[in-house]
C-alpha cells in the first residue's frame, strides 16, 4: 500500500520516524513535491477564505498527492501535556479535508495525544499499525524503532550535528561569505518548523540570511521542550524557543518568524516580544503570507542587522542602548 | 464582606446571571453595554491578531473594574480556543493595570460543574437549602429570556411597527432584571411574556426562516454583530439562533438517557465534524445539520474574523451545502466591519433564497 505524506505541517518534526515505521510495516511511503507557485494555488481553491497559509499550503500538498497514493496519513494533533490544547485548525485537520474535497483517498487519521505519556504512544502506533498487520509484535517492534529514531534525531538537532534541512535531504553547500573580526552577528529563529524550513513559504529564509553572512541558531539547537503549564501544543517551538535565545549571551538578536492567520501564533507572539525585551535581545516579527514580496523581506532582514550592529558599535562606545 | 461581582454584558444571559449573583446575596455591579469604547480598551490592550469577541470582552472587565467591581466572572476556560489563553492573559493585565480583582472563570465547555464550583465559592458555608432558590430562580430566569428573546426573532419580520417589537423586547427585560426572587418570577412571568405576545402582526405575511449558527459571543452582542437579528428581522426574515441557554445547561446525564438538542445536534454534526476542536465549531456544525433537515431556507454562519474554530466549523459547513444544497451566508466581523457593506450583503442574500422559493425549489 503506498501511503501519502503532505510536505507540510508536522512533515518537518515527524517525517522520518512515520517512514520508518510505516516502511518496516511494509508500506510504500510518497510524499508530495516541495512547495510551489501552482500547488499553493491549488490549495488555496480547496480552502474557506480565512485559512491560515501553512494550512491552504497543507491542502496544496494534499491535491498533490491525490492519484499518487493509496491512503492518506493526516494525523489529528491534541497534545503533549495535560490541559495544553492545539489550533483548531490541527485538531480538525481530517475533517476539514473530509469536507472540502471530494475526491480523497482513505484518511489514515489518528487521533494524537501524548499527554497521558506512553500510553497514547501505544495507543497511536496500534491503531495506525493495526491498519498494515495482523501482527501486534510487528507493530511493536516498528513503532520502538520509530521512537528510537526520533530520540536520536532529536538529540543530534539538539547537538547540531544535523540540521532539518540537511534530514530532509537538502545537501547544497551552504556558502556564507567571510565576515571582518568583530562584525559576526548571530540571529536566533522561533518559529514552527513548517514555516522555517519550506522555501517556497519562507522565502529562503535561511540561505539569505546565510548570504548576509549571519550564523544562525535554529529553534532544535535551543533544544526547548513542551512543558506542562503550557496553553498550546506548540508553544514550546515559539515562546520556549524565545525563552532560550533570552538565556544565551552569544545570541544578538531574534526573528520572531509567523504565518499570516496563524491564531496560537498571533497570540504568542506578544509573549515572544515581551521576553526578547526583558532580556534586552533585539527581536524582529516577520509576517510570512501568500503575497509577500522578496524586496520587502530583504529589506527588512537587513534593517535588522544594521539595527543590531548600530547597537553594537553605540555599546562599545560606552553609550548606552536606546533598546 | 459582600462582593461586589461584575458579569460580561451579554443581553439576556447577564440578566439570568446577574439574577442569580444578587439571589445569592451578592452586590452586582452594572457594566455598561459594549460600546465603542469599550472596545477601544480592548484593542489598546490586546495583541493585534486576537479575535474581536476576545478584545471586546477584556473592555468589557475593564470596565467592570472602573466601576468598582472586585469579582469579575470571565469567559474562558482551558481548551476552548484562544478565548482561554486570552483569559489568562487579561486576569494578569488586570492586575497590571493596578485592579485588584478576583478573577473566576466560567469554562464555557464545563458549564454545570462551573456554576457549581462558583455557587460553592459565593455561598461560602450557607447550607444547601439555601441554595435551592437561587438555582430554581437561575433556571426560571434562563427560561424567561430564551423565551422572550425566541418570541421576538420570530416576531421581527410579521410586526406592522417593527420598533414595537424592540420597545416590547427592552421592556420585558426591564422586567427580567427587577425580578428578585421565584415568587414574583412565577407571577410575572406570564405577564412578561405577554408585553411581546401583545405586539401587532400581520401573520399571513410570507416569511423565510434563516438559522443563525457561529460564535455565540458574536451573536449575543449587537455592537458586535451589527444589530444582524435586528435587520434581518427588517428584511422579513424569521430568525433561528442556535444558542439557547437551556439547550447549554442540559441536565448531565449518562449518554443513553439523553435525548436533548445539544445531543441530537451532535450526533447530525458527526458526518461533518467528528473533533471537538474548540469554541462552538461542534456545536455550530451540529446545529447547521440539524437546522439543514427541513427547519430553515438558509443559514448565516457568524464568525469572528480570524477565529480559529469557526475556521474549521466553516470548511465543515462546504459540506453541508454539498449534501443539503443549503445556501449558507458566511459574514465574518471584526473590529472594522462597516454597516453597509454588511447590509448589502443579507439583502443579497435573502433576494436570492426569495427568487429560488418563487421558483419553487425549496
Amino acid at each position: 500500500m503506498r501511503v501519502g505524506i503532505p510536505r507540510a505541517l508536522w512533515y518537518y518534526r515527524d517525517c522520518i520516524p512515520w517512514r520508518i515505521f510505516l516502511e518496516a510495516l511494509g508500506a510504500e511511503v510518497v510524499v508530495s513535491p516541495p512547495t510551489n507557485r501552482v500547488l499553493l494555488a491549488e490549495g488555496t481553491r480547496y480552502t474557506v477564505p480565512e485559512a491560515c497559509l501553512p494550512l491552504k499550503v497543507f491542502c496544496g500538498h494534499v491535491r498533490a498527492l491525490i492519484g499518487q497514493c493509496d491512503a492518506l496519513l493526516v494525523p489529528a494533533f491534541y497534545r503533549f501535556t495535560a490541559d495544553a490544547t492545539n489550533c483548531a485548525k490541527l485538531i480538525g485537520l481530517p475533517d476539514v479535508l473530509q469536507a472540502t474535497m471530494e475526491d480523497l483517498p482513505p484518511l489514515i487519521a489518528p487521533d494524537v495525544d501524548l499527554s497521558k505519556g506512553k500510553s497514547g504512544l501505544w495507543a497511536l502506533a496500534a491503531q495506525v499499525g493495526m491498519l498494515f498487520t495482523v501482527n501486534p509484535l510487528s507493530v511493536r517492534d516498528a513503532a520502538v524503532a520509530a521512537w528510537s529514531a526520533r530520540t536520536s534525531m532529536n538529540a543530534d538537532l539538539r547537538a547540531g550535528l544535523t540540521t532539518v534541512p540537511e534530514l530532509m535531504g537538502d545537501s547544497r553547500p551552504k556558502h556564507r561569505p567571510a565576515v571582518r573580526e568583530g562584525e559576526e552577528i548571530t540571529v536566533a529563529l522561533a518559529g514552527h518548523p513548517y514555516n522555517l524550513y519550506d522555501e517556497f513559504v519562507s522565502q529562503s529564509l535561511l540561505a539569505r540570511l546565510g548570504r548576509l553572512g549571519v550564523e544562525v541558531v535554529l529553534p532544535e539547537r535551543l533544544g526547548p521542550e513542551p512543558a506542562v503549564g503550557d496553553y498550546w501544543a506548540f508553544e514550546y517551538e515559539f515562546v520556549g524557543v524565545a525563552k532560550a535565545a533570552a538565556r544565551r549571551a552569544d545570541v544578538d538578536g531574534l526573528l520572531a518568524v509567523v504565518a499570516f492567520g496563524c491564531g496560537p501564533d498571533g497570540v504568542m507572539l506578544e509573549r515572544v516580544q515581551q521576553t526578547a525585551a526583558q532580556a534586552r535581545l533585539p527581536v524582529m516579527a516577520l509576517t510570512l503570507d501568500e503575497h509577500s514580496g522578496e524586496a520587502g523581506l530583504l529589506t527588512r532582514l537587513e534593517a535588522f542587522l544594521d539595527m543590531i550592529r548600530w547597537r553594537r558599535t553605540a555599546q562599545s562606545h560606552g553609550r548606552v542602548s536606546g533598546y | 464582606m459582600p462582593q461586589r461581582v461584575a458579569f460580561p454584558p451579554l443581553e439576556g444571559i447577564a440578566l439570568a446571571a446577574e439574577g442569580y449573583l444578587r439571589a445569592l446575596g451578592l452586590e452586582v455591579v452594572a457594566v455598561p453595554p459594549s460600546s465603542r469604547r469599550t472596545l477601544d480598551l480592548g484593542i489598546a490592550h490586546s495583541p493585534e491578531m486576537l479575535c474581536a469577541p476576545c478584545k471586546l470582552l477584556f473592555g468589557n472587565y475593564l470596565e467592570a473594574a472602573e466601576r468598582g467591581a472586585d469579582s469579575i466572572i470571565m469567559l474562558g476556560g482551558p481548551g476552548t480556543c484562544r478565548l482561554g489563553y486570552s483569559a489568562a492573559l487579561h486576569a494578569s493585565l488586570l492586575s497590571q493595570l493596578g485592579y485588584e480583582c478576583r478573577i473566576h472563570t466560567l469554562d464555557l465547555y464545563r458549564m454545570q460543574r462551573d456554576l457549581f464550583r462558583l455557587t460553592r465559592e459565593f455561598a461560602e458555608g450557607r447550607p444547601f437549602i439555601e441554595l435551592v432558590e437561587p438555582i430554581r430562580l437561575v433556571l426560571g430566569l434562563m427560561h424567561l429570556v430564551d423565551g422572550i428573546e425566541s418570541r421576538s426573532l420570530a416576531k421581527r419580520p410579521l410586526a406592522l411597527v417593527p420598533a414595537a417589537v424592540e420597545r416590547a423586547r427592552s421592556q420585558a427585560l426591564e422586567r427580567v432584571r427587577a425580578v428578585r426572587d421565584t415568587h414574583q418570577l412565577q407571577a410575572e412571568e406570564s405577564e412578561i411574556l405577554a408585553l411581546l405576545d401583545a405586539v401587532g402582526c400581520d401573520p399571513t405575511r410570507p416569511t423565510l426562516t434563516l438559522g443563525l449558527v457561529g460564535d455565540a459571543y458574536t451573536i449575543l452582542t449587537p455592537f458586535l454583530n451589527l444589530n444582524l437579528e435586528r435587520e434581518l428581522g427588517r428584511l422579513g426574515v424569521a430568525v433561528r439562533r442556535w444558542f439557547r441557554l437551556d439547550v447549554r445547561l442540559a441536565p448531565p446525564l449518562p449518554r443513553p438517557l439523553r435525548h436533548d438538542r445539544g445531543m441530537r445536534a451532535r450526533e447530525a454534526g458527526k458526518k461533518y465534524l467528528g473533533r471537538d476542536v474548540g469554541g462552538f465549531a461542534r456545536a455550530t456544525v451540529g446545529e447547521a445539520a440539524l437546522m439543514a433537515q427541513d427547519e430553515v431556507d438558509g443559514l448565516i454562519h457568524v464568525t469572528p474574523f480570524n477565529c480559529t474554530p469557526e475556521i474549521v466549523a466553516q470548511s465543515a459547513l462546504v459540506a453541508l451545502q454539498r449534501d443539503h444544497g443549503m445556501p449558507v451566508l458566511n459574514l465574518s466581523f471584526d473590529e472594522q466591519t462597516g454597516r453597509a457593506g454588511l447590509i448589502t450583503r443579507i439583502e443579497a442574500f435573502v433576494e436570492m433564497l426569495w427568487a429560488q422559493r418563487r421558483a419553487g425549489r425549496r
